[in-house]
């Protein structure tokens, strides 16, 4: 059982997560218990279907759990109304999406400084904040295309430069690198490190080890349960062996 | 690294809704500007029936004349014209815009009531212009053909803006006149050529154009020194003369009252352009005029197909959104997913509804005023003086307009709701989020389902409650509402339960084709695209069906009601002609006509003679009361003189049954319907022929039976009415004698001779004026004097007036004399006969435009599916297949379910109305509309649908 403390930035207590009803339901987590504390870059690895989206989905409120309860800076995400998890997902959560997500309608820097804009932030100001955050991720001057402007990569680092934009104390990542170069890949790694270690709380889903091994900590998915969680090497895929997977 | 953080702040935050309008309206213009395809075809789809609402209601206004058209159409700039008002007494007021029609009177008949000549009630002080309607003629030929005189100052000043010079000049002399160019094209006169008249030979010099009437008519236009003295202008009504008045000053209202009292009815410029009060068009104690039951039935219909067609306009905008709404669950996915609130979600879709839909209906309505304003400006073009001018319904086009914005912001809402219902996952991955259970639309389209049953069935039951056809007229209103309401709350139910329909149609596919078991699932997964499209399909169906019951039941009734002279398109000339009698008051003896030379006379006139038939009848009515011993007491026939006329006896009972008013109970009768239901026995009344006659004149071939029958001496009749156990009664008729009717209290002849006759029944094509026929031999022994009394021609389509004309002097110089007119039967109106095809066209369009629109998501939605299906070995045929399914579905959905909420209805007011007795369900069209457009749709999808599987499973969105 996890202790919900101050420097905790998301908890999942027992958490499970149902799909479909009767003879068709199929359980994509089981009683999961998890914590990640500020600062902590933990990655999430496992087979697929093994429940590491389901688990990214309700860390990040999109879903909600069949039981169990999840808690953002110790606040817990059943008690929120819609509105209110939509101020926590651009005030507090950052999401990255395996295939970008970018709103087609917008340009890259209208795309980063959504969450502000949404939260009220002046046009200039959430302007100014996103080409802030945009020149982290490398990539200022493309600040006024559009998504069918830009390569994978770039619409990749527009993503990512949109879930670090404002104070995000929560970084989710699904599969960010699956559609990039290995060095796009690693400069993603890098931006994702740097956030952790500036004091948000990282959560990465990925199938690579040597994406894993940016983590502080690696946590084990099978069958919608944690099999094992331990400290990240620099190559993690031993524990792959020896958790079975 | 611990660092102190500042706790988690959910509070809405200032100015957030102000900043995510704005983004809102940023996305919504940015997504039409880069998808310009997808919205055009939205504002398209949107647009036209907005425009086709508004054209109609347009055009519907533009026939209705305002007060300064009736002025300027009517008066010029006099004053007031002056004219006899028909009324039995002075107590009557008339209406204050038509100087010819009394709103409140008693009604008593005043037989001390003589009213004034209108020219002695002039008010002193005004110019005066008289219009005196003449009945002129003009030979064609060797016949005198009648044509419409106008003595009219027609081009002085005051009466600028009611007639017009159109070609030409004015008279100079007074010789030249002004004529229509109706006038001119029918008697093939040019400008400048003399004309002969009864009232003088005259040469037009000018074609004018009366805005009150049709450039069609053939009117001559005189001055007044133009018509001889002495001239008689024949049988003149007392309407044939207005004053015209011109002055400085108006003239009111009591001075309209007061002509009223006098039997003069004023049409005053000042009361048509501010009319009394409506408390003062009553007379106390009268009863003012009421409306007719056939107007009310009229606007109940009206009220039916505008409520359906307004419905329409909402339901094709929703499925017209249904475009965009899959890329739109997906965008407002991410939206949702970098923390836009539910207002904000909304507030997107909102924008994009308010962009295009404002767009459109804002297009739809100009779009609309533009077409109705060039069909007005055409129709005054050419002349007729059937719409008066452009005027736009506010009130219509502004229910059109927010009818079809509130469906574009309720359809563009649809993704919004999902995506609130916490289906972001799904919506991320797909575009497509999961379909919704729709329980509750399924519960309210339930009870509104009843409701609407209950409304229909007690709107029927009311209907068909009364027997007294007064009694009836007095409900039609409630009734009508009644059904109208059901009618309409039937389209929205059947709408709500399309969902759960759908769901529950393709629960059972496993024995299905592949490719129609794979369209069926896919349309109930995918309601929110499914349902806009089926809705906007039933909604065509069912305005199109209950139209289509609607008309045809209404040409059914002109069919029923119309008095068929002959069948359509013949023509009888009579081959003896009475004279008139001789100066000692003895009879002349009758022209007779020889039938060769007659049929060959009208053959040369007209190339579309099919056949001429010499008629036998009994000896005619003739020299009846001329002669001495003519009087009753004398013999009914003698040597020159006839005064019996033949009819067939109604057996007891078989009367068609009427009120105590005389007016029929149940039109629907079989004692009152067919040939001579309604007719008086005429000299052709009784036919004697054989087997060719009874086709040339009943319009249907005779089987051997009835012409065994005939030749052995029955009589073949037209309406069972007449014949009771086998027999009929064939009385002989003395025209000279009136008594009342034993059974109606009707006044009818004495029948002086009887016989019974055995009767075979043959019910005509028509309801032609005949009872039947007889062969040569019965005729003559049962003494009936038979004789070839008449030519029939027949006519391959209805004669043009010139060709009218040149029959008429053809048949007058076989003849010779003029005056006997050619006249064949038109039969009913056939504009609407085609109407129900284009009704059916215009369905056959929207129900291809709304499959079409889900066929096309359907497949872009599929494209994965179909990488899978390419995958495995399918035939890149199936995709045509697949779309061809889709296509079927959902418009042999709609159409099957709209054309049962259509006919349902339109069948019970049918029923449930005076126009019960013409009840016809249009069954080709019906099926047409429920089998033939569907598979044509889904033909058409095959067609359009490229053979090709993707290879690629390509990430959908962007």
């Amino acid at each position: 059982m996890s202790v919900r403390g101050p420097q905790q930035v998301l908890e999942l207590a027992r958490v499970s997560r149902t799909f479909g009803e009767g003879a068709t339901a199929v359980a994509a987590l089981r009683d999961v218990d998890l914590t990640i504390a500020a600062g902590e870059f933990v990655a999430v690895m496992g087979p697929s279907g093994s429940g590491k989206s389901s688990l990214l989905a309700l860390a990040g409120g999109l879903d909600r759990p069949t039981s169990g309860g999840v808690f953002v800076e110790s606040t817990p995400l059943a008690g929120l109304g819609l509105n209110e998890l939509a101020r926590l997902r651009r005030r507090a959560v950052g999401y990255v999406f395996q295939d970008f997500n970018l709103v087609p309608t917008l340009t890259a820097a209208e795309n980063v400084a959504l969450p502000l804009e949404l939260d009220g932030a002046a046009a200039r100001k959430a302007g100014r904040q996103a080409l802030d955050a945009l020149r982290q991720v490398g990539i200022p001057e493309l600040a006024d295309r559009f998504m069918d402007q830009m390569s994978g990569g770039q619409q990749q680092r527009v993503a990512i430069a949109r879930a670090i934009v404002g104070q995000r104390r929560l970084i989710l990542a699904d599969e960010p690198t699956g559609a990039l170069d290995s060095t796009t890949g690693h400069g993603v790694m890098e931006v994702l490190r740097s956030r952790a270690d500036s004091g948000s709380a990282v959560m990465l889903v990925t199938h690579e080890a040597r994406h894993a091994a940016w983590a502080d900590r690696v946590v084990f998915l099978r069958d919608g349960r944690i099999v094992d969680q331990a400290a990240a090497m620099h190559d993690p895929t031993f524990l792959l062996t020896q958790a079975g997977l | 690294m611990s660092r102190r953080r500042p706790p988690l702040e959910l509070a809405a935050a200032r100015g957030a809704r102000r900043s995510s309008f704005r983004i809102a309206v940023r996305m919504a213009r940015r997504d039409i500007a880069r998808h310009r395809g997808r919205s055009f075809l939205i504002v398209l789809l949107i647009m036209l029936p907005v425009a086709g609402m508004t054209a109609a209601g347009t055009l519907y206004q533009s026939s209705l004349r305002t007060p300064q058209e009736i002025v300027r159409y009517e008066l010029g700039n006099t004053q007031a014209r002056f004219v006899a008002l028909p009324t039995p007494n002075g107590d009557s007021i008339q209406d204050p815009m038509n100087d010819a029609y009394v709103v409140s009177s008693t009604g008593e008949l005043d037989g001390d009531f003589v009213p004034t000549d209108p020219k002695d009630l002039l008010p002193s002080g005004y110019g005066v212009l008289p219009l005196r309607q003449l009945q002129l003629t003009t030979s064609v030929g060797e016949a005198m053909v009648p044509l419409n005189g106008v003595q009219v100052d027609a081009l002085h000043e005051a009466f600028e803006g009611k007639f017009a010079l159109l070609d030409g000049r004015a008279p100079a002399n007074g010789e030249e006149v002004l004529a229509s160019r109706g006038l001119l094209e029918r008697f093939d006169v040019e400008l400048g050529e003399q004309f002969t008249t009864s009232a003088g030979t005259f040469v037009p010099v000018g074609t004018i154009r009366d805005s009150d009437a049709s450039d069609n008519n053939s009117t001559l236009y005189l001055q007044s020194g133009q018509v001889p003295a002495g001239f008689a202008p024949g049988p003149a009504s007392a309407q044939a003369v207005s004053y015209y008045v011109t002055g400085p000053e108006p003239v009111t209202w009591q001075q309209v009252r007061e002509a009223n009292s006098k039997g003069v009815g004023v049409l005053s410029r000042s009361v048509v352009l501010d009319p009394p009060p409506p408390g003062e068009l009553t007379l106390p104690g009268a009863m003012p005029a009421g409306v007719p039951s056939q107007t009310v039935a009229t606007y109940a219909t009206f009220a039916v197909v505008g409520a359906l067609a307004l419905l329409e306009v909402g339901l094709l905008a929703g499925a017209a959104f249904a475009v965009g709404a899959k890329h739109q669950v997906r965008e407002l996915a991410l939206l949702a997913a970098s923390g836009a609130e539910a207002p904000t979600i909304r507030s997107v879709v909102t924008a994009s509804g308010l962009w295009l839909g404002g767009l459109a209906v804002t297009a739809g309505a100009a779009a609309g005023i533009a077409v109705a304003a060039g069909v007005v400006w055409w129709v005054r073009f050419i002349g007729s003086a059937r719409l008066a001018g452009v005027h736009p319904d506010p009130l219509l086009t502004s229910i059109a307009m927010l009818m079809g914005l509130a469906a574009c912001i309720l359809a563009a809402l649809a993704p919004a709701n999902l995506v609130a219902r916490q289906a972001l996952r799904g919506a991320l991955k797909s575009g497509r989020a999961p379909a919704a259970g729709g329980r509750r639309s399924t519960i309210v389209g339930a009870a509104v389902l009843l409701v609407a049953t209950g409304l229909l069935a007690a709107g029927w039951a009311l209907g068909s409650s009364a027997k007294d056809p007064d009694q009836r007229a007095q409900q039609a209103a409630a009734v009508s509402a009644m059904l109208a309401g059901g009618a309409v709350l039937a389209v929205v139910a059947l709408v709500l339960l399309t969902g759960w329909l759908t769901a529950a149609l393709t629960s059972r596919t496993r024995a299905m084709p592949l490719a129609l078991r794979m369209a069926a699932r896919d349309s109930a997964r995918n309601r929110s695209r499914t349902v806009p499209a089926v809705a906007a399909v039933l909604a065509a169906a069912t305005l199109a069906s209950a139209a289509l019951v609607l008309s045809s039941s209404q040409l059914a009734g002109q069919r029923l009601s119309h008095s068929w002279s002959a069948l359509e398109n013949q023509a009888y000339l009579p081959l003896s002609l009475a004279q008139p009698p001789l100066a000692d008051g003895t009879a002349a003896p009758a022209v007779t006509v020889d039938p060769q030379r007659l049929s060959a006379a009208v053959s040369g006139a007209l190339d579309s003679v099919s056949w001429t038939r010499t008629v036998t009848t009994p000896a005619p009515v003739e020299n009846c009361g001329f002669g001495e011993g003519a009087g009753p007491a004398g013999p009914v026939s003698t040597e020159t003189s006839n005064c019996l006329l033949y009819a067939l006896a109604r057996p007891s009972g078989q009367e068609c049954p009427v009120t105590p008013q005389r007016r029929v109970v149940d039109p629907d009768d079989w004692r009152c319907r067919g040939s001579m239901a309604s007719e008086q026995a005429s000299d052709r009344s009784i036919l004697v022929g054989g087997a060719e006659d009874i086709r040339a004149m009943f319009g249907r071939d005779a089987g051997a039976d009835t012409i065994a029958a005939l030749d052995a001496g029955a009589m073949v009749v037209t309406n069972p009415a007449f014949v009771r156990d086998g027999k009929t009664e064939l009385q002989g008729l003395d025209v000279r004698t009136q008594q009342p009717s034993p059974s109606d209290g009707s006044i009818v002849h004495e029948a002086v001779t009887s016989t019974v006759l055995e009767a075979v029944i043959l019910e005509p094509a028509v309801a032609v004026p005949y009872y039947g026929i007889v062969s040569p031999a019965t005729a003559g022994r049962l003494g009936l004097a038979p004789e070839a009394a008449g030519l029939a021609i027949q006519l391959s389509r209805s004669p043009s007036a010139a060709e009218v004309d040149a029959v008429t002097g053809a048949v007058a110089g076989v003849v010779g004399q003029s005056g006997l007119g050619f006249w064949a039967e038109p039969g009913i109106p056939k504009d609407q006969a085609w109407m129900g095809w284009v009704i059916v066209a215009i369905s056959a369009l929207i129900t291809f435009s709304a499959a079409g629109i889900t066929t096309g998501l359907a497949l872009a939605d599929a494209r994965t599916d179909h990488a899978t299906l390419a995958g495995v070995g399918a035939a890149p045929r199936l995709r045509k297949a697949l779309a061809a399914s889709q296509a079927l579905f959902t418009s042999g959905l709609g159409a099957v379910l709209g054309a049962v909420a259509g006919t349902v209805p339109a069948v019970l007011i049918v029923a449930s109305t005076e126009m019960r007795a013409s009840l016809e369900v249009p069954w080709l069209p019906l099926a047409a509309m429920v089998v033939a457009v569907p598979l044509t749709g889904s033909a058409l999808a095959w067609a359009f649908t490229r053979s090709v599987l993707p290879m690629t499973r390509r990430a959908l969105g962007g």
